[in-house]
């Protein structure tokens, strides 16, 4: 019974094993990667989301911005709620992007009918709740819509954020109004019968406000 | 009618052996470490797991080759190369490494564990340590089946890593594809909690299963060369069709979910 | 242990009954070992004369019948005290049955490191002690693998009196030995007894060699005692069952010949 040689080997062993498993959890599964730094959630509704599964990625202008956390189905409206989480790094403006967005932000408030119209202390009011939001504010503008789109032609699905023209900007936790569903290949077939165009993008859902969305024509395929 | 009857006693006999073979896995598994236990655990982690660590790594090695070449002639064909990270990287942690591993260990140290403990019993040394007051089942047994038990699920994870090695050594160092989409493609597929964690927890059933086997037919074996050959295969064969059966039942509650 | 005077029987089997699956080995036998007597069990092979050996060491239960370590029933004992009954007997297998994973050292440092904490420069004391009453003083390094098989016997005697047992048992210790070796082993075990004063068992069905260091015999088959007395008393028995099995002759009793035929094929088999 040599112990002392198999400590060692055993010993060697579990180094060995320790390695392949690091290796299995950082290169294969980029568990690191997964970790977003300064993460936090939003949501969006869609009409249809059919082929959206948990951890698709969510882009911005084609860069991953985020991962699609859970799907659910809200009873009342039958819209498909989806959360996602978002990297803040990536979607957060620096400091001095921070000031240039509030000086505009501010200047666009002062020259608004309500700003105009509201006694001074008011418009003090108006100003700080405009800072206030600043704070927590992502770099998705409001006219900024989300759409579920296809990874190639016949891949998976993932979210992608448009941005808007917008100046102002949506807060973390808030949900992005515009979206776009997915496109099944019915909808799309009667469309082309019934005369949409094929590829061209048509103007999104106009109404800022309005949680559903239209049967605007977006390409499906990017 | 005699066949019949011959029939169910064997099919009781067998019955009755899995219950002989439950209670002494109850036992062992329930026990508590001591220090003598640890030190001839150790030295069973040795002989089990170290000893079939050449096994593991070259099949591992050839089995990750084998799927990047594979894979990638398949996926060429549609135009998909790229997916081949994703590919070789799914099916090794999901199936082939804890699939092949056990199988391979059940060949290798499952049938060297059934031969030992058969022998053992054969030339009645279970037998006179027993008389001397020593239980076989703490001391001979035990730190066989732990060390089973501890050390496939290792070599699983080490198979699956050389295996993935090895396929982006084909495919990429050799077949062309692009380094970049290889590994992002797989980090985007695969999920720690999801893919590795599971095909871990199921290396562990199979280690469970292979080496309670191989330990059982060991030490309930006929104690002469022919029960010990008999034994053996026995282990190997046993062995290989529950890894098999439970893969399935593993695969179906684990990723035949819906998603 | 009684504070009385311990009885003149070391060992007392009473009614016992033994099946394995549908065989009859043991059919409501009682036979007493005394202590400091060398006790033979003979018969054919296969009558299993090593199951009784089992027996009493408490690896195999009785069907019926009481197996007594004095006058404590081993199959009813606790496991400590069944542990601690085990320190007192010393078992000699047919093969040695040394680890073959250990050195002769450990193998007879075994039951001293099991039942003992003796620290380790005693136990090396001990074992150099026994080794050296066997005649094997020197081996302690050699592993199994490399001794004789009469060497592998003697290292086995050696670990089996590694406790200083009360009782000792040999299994068929005369089988399949050369004539040298045959005596060897007698001389030890007679020369162990009056050393020692060691109770002895011995199960074998070489004829010769028993009579000549037996001090009482029981003869065994079919179940049943055939009959039992010192080898004196033996060769004026009546039975004729066991005239013939002294004698070796293939004539006498004719159901004895016909099962010796089962017996035989029997132990093949198993």
């Amino acid at each position: 019974m040599k112990s002392r040689t198999s400590e060692l080997t055993v010993g060697i062993f579990v180094i060995i094993f320790g390695v392949a498993l690091f290796f299995l959890a950082m290169k294969v599964s980029g568990l690191s990667g997964t970790n977003l730094r300064d993460a936090y959630e939003m949501t969006a509704q869609f009409d249809n989301v059919n082929g959206l599964k948990p951890r698709a990625k969510v882009t911005m202008s084609g860069v991953t911005i985020g991962r699609v956390t859970d799907i659910t189905l809200d009873p009342v409206s039958r819209l498909a709620t989806v959360h996602f989480e978002l990297d803040g790094k990536l979607t957060s403006f620096n400091k001095e992007q921070l000031k240039m967005v509030k000086a505009n932000a501010l200047e666009e408030l002062r020259y608004s009918t309500e700003y105009t119209e509201a006694m001074p202390a008011q418009q003090k009011e108006m100003e700080k709740q405009l800072v206030d939001n600043m704070n927590s504010i992502t770099s998705i503008d409001e006219d900024a819509y989300i759409m579920v789109a296809t990874n190639g032609l016949l891949g998976e699905k993932y979210l992608k954020v448009v941005p808007g023209g917008g100046l102002n900007y949506v807060k973390r936790g808030e949900s992005i109004a515009n979206t776009q569903g997915t496109m099944d290949l019915e909808d799309l077939i009667s469309k082309f019968i019934t005369g949409g165009a094929g590829k061209s993008s048509e103007k999104m859902a106009d109404a800022k406000t309005s949680s559903e969305s239209t049967g605007a024509e977006a390409s499906f395929v990017e | 009618m005699n066949a019949i009857a011959l029939l169910g006693r064997r099919v009781i006999e067998r019955v009755r052996g899995i219950g002989v073979a439950t209670v002494m896995l109850l036992q062992i598994l329930f026990s508590m470490p001591t220090r003598l236990g640890v030190t001839l655990f150790i030295y069973q982690m040795h002989r089990i797991g170290v000893m079939s660590l050449l096994i593991i790594g070259v099949s591992g090695l050839f089995i990750g080759l084998v799927l990047g070449l594979q894979g990638y002639s398949i996926l060429v064909n549609v135009g998909s190369e790229a997916m081949l990270g994703t590919m070789v990287s799914l099916t090794l942690l999901r199936e082939l490494a804890p699939v092949v591993a056990a199988l391979l260990f059940a060949g290798r140290a499952g049938s060297a564990l059934t031969a030992e403990i058969g022998l053992m019993k054969a030339t009645e040394q279970l037998s006179s340590m027993e008389m001397i007051g020593v239980d076989p089942l703490k001391r001979i047994v035990s730190p066989r089946l732990w060390a089973g038990i501890v050390s496939l699920p290792m070599l699983t994870v080490i198979f699956a890593a050389i295996g993935i090695l090895g396929g982006k050594m084909v495919g990429v160092d050799f077949l062309g594809v692009d380094e970049g989409s290889y590994w992002s493609g797989m980090q985007n597929a695969v999920q720690f909690g999801h893919d590795v964690v599971n095909g871990i927890i199921k290396s562990i059933v199979f280690a469970l299963i292979c080496t309670w086997i191989a330990v059982y037919q060991g030490y309930a074996c006929e104690p002469t060369s022919e029960g010990i050959a008999t034994s053996t295969t026995r282990t190997v064969v046993y062995s290989s069709l529950c890894v098999l059966g439970f893969d399935f039942v593993l695969t179906a509650v684990m990723f035949g979910g819906v998603q | 242990m009684n504070n009385q005077i311990p009885s003149r029987s070391l060992i007392e089997i009473k009614n016992l009954s033994f099946k394995r699956g549908e065989r009859i080995i043991y059919d409501n036998i009682s036979l007493t070992i005394r202590r400091g007597q060398i006790t033979a069990i003979m018969g054919p092979s296969g009558t299993g004369k090593t199951t009784l050996l089992r027996l009493i060491g408490g690896q195999l239960v009785p069907d019926q019948g009481q197996v007594l370590l004095d006058g404590k029933d081993i199959a009813t004992m606790t496991r400590s005290d069944l542990f601690a009954a085990r320190a007192r007997m010393g078992m000699l297998f047919q093969s040695g049955a040394l680890f073959t994973d250990m050195t002769t050292y450990e193998n007879v440092a075994f039951p001293l490191r099991a039942h003992t904490k003796l620290p380790e420069h005693l136990i090396a004391e001990i074992v150099a002690l026994k080794l050296e009453s066997v005649g094997l003083r020197g081996a302690e390094q050699l592993m199994p693998s490399e001794l004789s098989g009469g060497m592998n016997r003697r290292v086995a005697l050696a670990r089996a009196i590694a406790l200083d047992p009360e009782l000792i048992m040999y299994d068929e210790p005369f089988a399949g030995q050369d004539p040298i070796v045959m005596g060897v082993l007698s001389r030890l075990i007679r020369s162990l007894r009056e050393a020692l004063d060691l109770t002895t068992i011995i199960v074998s069905h070489d004829v010769a060699e028993t009579l000549s260091i037996a001090d009482y015999i029981y003869v065994v088959a079919e179940g049943k005692i055939q009959g039992e007395g010192t080898p004196a008393e033996l060769r004026e028995h009546a039975s004729p069952f066991v005239r013939q099995f002294l004698t070796g002759s293939i004539e006498g009793p004719v159901d004895y010949q016909f099962s010796h035929q089962a017996y035989l094929s029997d132990e093949v088999r198993s």
